[in-house]
């Protein structure tokens, strides 16, 4: 090459910025626009789904105390593919985007009435990703090449007793959901819809960005038509050179809000590593008395990942880990882990971002 | 109003050296155009926080960046053959050199071609590519050193480097390499 390594990429990228129009700063600004409008529409259908629960709820009440005019109740809770589960978990302590820094149980600030899309998602087993949707609205997404799941939030404004709300109103569709019309879904970027023709129903209730700045996409609670279960539906947004795009999940567990177990944060203290055929160690986690998780990866990505992080809180399928962002941003938190405690106490089930995994004790 | 101006300023002057630098970062001209006008979306947003950083063109480029992989990473998960075939067409007036260049930029994994990016186009320097980019120096370091040396084969310049030789100003290169 006759011109040096540095010239040459400056005349590349000068090339590309020179070959794009400058964008009139007013669609810039249009765009922004439309980002707060979408939002606005999100936290509107909620509301709705809000006014629609208390009316069906009034309705219920007024039909068990034989009030005149009483109707009947809902139906039943849809199954999912793991089934429906417990109607009495408890919601976690705050709908507050930041979570107490030292190991707490989460109290009962709210009822999950069906616990409809709270739980562990799996997409088709070929694609392998994974979604937890925890009681107070954290979410934690599987991306390529992350080590924690990628921490986000239903909502920045719903609380924990929407997220019941919502969820409640899942469990409605056949009075208040049933229909072909699909609701716009809070998108990012240039807004799209998912297929009508491919949903029975569908309930969007918020947006996910999956880090700090990451790109936001819809989520929903849908049913695929011919289908009977519930999927959790991600729709990412469509843009310039991609389409918009649905990821279906189904429910492999079930994830309600405890009181603390009796063996606490004890049965998880200590280190604990996957081992490969060969001997070798692609994931450890170390987990001290005072909660606090070191969690590291060299496995399936470009270089090795290290989280730090601490347990949070406790759940029925054990408990949730958040580790910290790299750098201040925009969220609290950037990743999540889950803590399943095995059939011994020599193993452990962590959900990471590459799945779950089966961790052996010592290191 | 002076929001609007400062805003209207900075965006005029930035806008297409950033859709560059993004689009030497990922290889595709469309998404990095796509990527880089919704970070100027969400900075306008909240412009007067955004302005308060010592570097918006850095939280600009950070945006921009992290959108453009996530959508990438999506296309990855989802539609994994027929999408990664689907590159972005070539740039118009590219000479032999550069679309060699191109090809060897497509080929190293995208951290790499992140720091090296960062480094050489941009202008930053070890720390400065560590705090934009969340990782460690030595996590830098090591993805210039590996990324340089995968493209030496294929850009002749790298080949002394790969092997060991200095890159630029050797005061600078002593310093941080």
């Amino acid at each position: 090459m006759p011109e040096s390594f540095d010239s040459m990429l400056a005349e590349l990228a000068d090339a590309a910025g020179g070959s794009v129009a400058l964008p009139d700063l007013a669609a810039v600004r249009r765009r922004a626009g439309q980002r707060t409008v979408r939002r606005r529409m999100t936290a509107s259908a909620i509301a709705f789904a809000l006014l629609c629960v208390t009316g069906v709820a009034g309705a219920a009440i007024d039909g068990r105390l034989g009030r005149p005019g009483g109707v009947n109740t809902a139906s039943a809770p849809s199954g999912s593919s793991a089934g429906a589960t417990g109607a009495t978990g408890a919601t976690g302590a705050s709908g507050s985007a930041t979570p107490s820094p030292k190991a707490t149980t989460s109290s009962a600030a709210g009822q999950q009435p069906g616990s409809s899309f709270v739980g562990v998602w799996e997409t088709n087993p070929v694609q392998g990703g994974y979604l937890l949707v925890f009681p107070d609205g954290v979410v934690g997404l599987s991306e390529v090449g992350g080590a924690s799941l990628c921490y986000s939030r239903v909502s920045d404004a719903l609380t924990a007793s929407q997220v019941a709300a919502a969820d409640a109103a899942a469990h409605s569709t056949s009075t208040a959901y049933t229909s072909t019309s699909v609701p716009s879904v809070a998108f990012a970027g240039s807004a799209a819809s998912p297929t009508p023709s491919s949903y029975t129903f569908t309930l969007p209730f918020g947006e996910v960005a999956c880090d700090n700045y990451g790109a936001a996409s819809g989520l929903m609670l849908a049913k695929m038509k011919g289908e009977s279960a519930l999927t959790l539906t991600l729709v990412s947004p469509s843009r310039a050179s991609v389409t918009g795009d649905d990821a279906s999940y189904s429910r492999v567990l079930a994830i309600s809000s405890t009181a603390t177990p009796a063996t606490g944060l004890k049965q998880f203290i200590g280190d604990w590593t996957t081992i490969n055929s060969d001997g070798t160690v692609t994931q450890s986690l170390r987990i001290e008395k005072d909660g606090s998780v070191v969690y590291t990866n060299s496995g399936g990505t470009s270089s090795p990942v290290a989280d730090f992080g601490e347990i949070d809180s406790y759940y029925s399928v054990g408990a949730r880990v958040l580790t910290g962002c790299s750098k201040a941003g925009t969220t609290p938190y950037c990743g999540v882990l889950l803590l399943q405690p095995g059939a011994t106490a020599s193993e452990l089930t962590v959900y990471s971002g590459s799945g779950p995994a089966t961790f052996t004790r010592g290191g | 109003m002076p929001d609007e101006l400062d805003f209207d300023e900075f965006y005029t002057a930035s806008f297409r050296r950033i859709v560059g630098q993004i689009y030497a970062m990922t290889g595709n001209l469309a998404e990095a155009e796509d990527s880089v006008q919704e970070a100027y979306a969400r900075a306008w947003q909240r412009w007067k926080e955004v302005r308060g950083y010592g570097d918006p063109e850095a939280w600009i480029r950070t945006v921009a960046y992290r959108l453009s992989v996530s959508a990438w990473r999506k296309s990855v998960n989802r539609r994994t053959a027929h999408r990664r075939a689907a590159t972005s067409p070539e740039l118009p007036g590219l000479t032999p050199d550069h679309l060699v260049l191109v090809s060897a930029l497509r080929r190293i994994s995208a951290e790499q071609r992140r720091a090296i990016v960062l480094y050489h186009l941009v202008g930053l320097t070890l720390a400065e590519i560590a705090e934009e980019t969340g990782n460690p120096v030595g996590t830098v370091k090591s993805h210039l050193s590996r990324g340089r040396k995968a493209l030496a084969p294929l850009v002749s310049e790298f080949a002394e480097v790969g092997a060991g030789g200095p890159r630029r100003s050797g005061a600078e290169l002593a310093g941080e390499w």
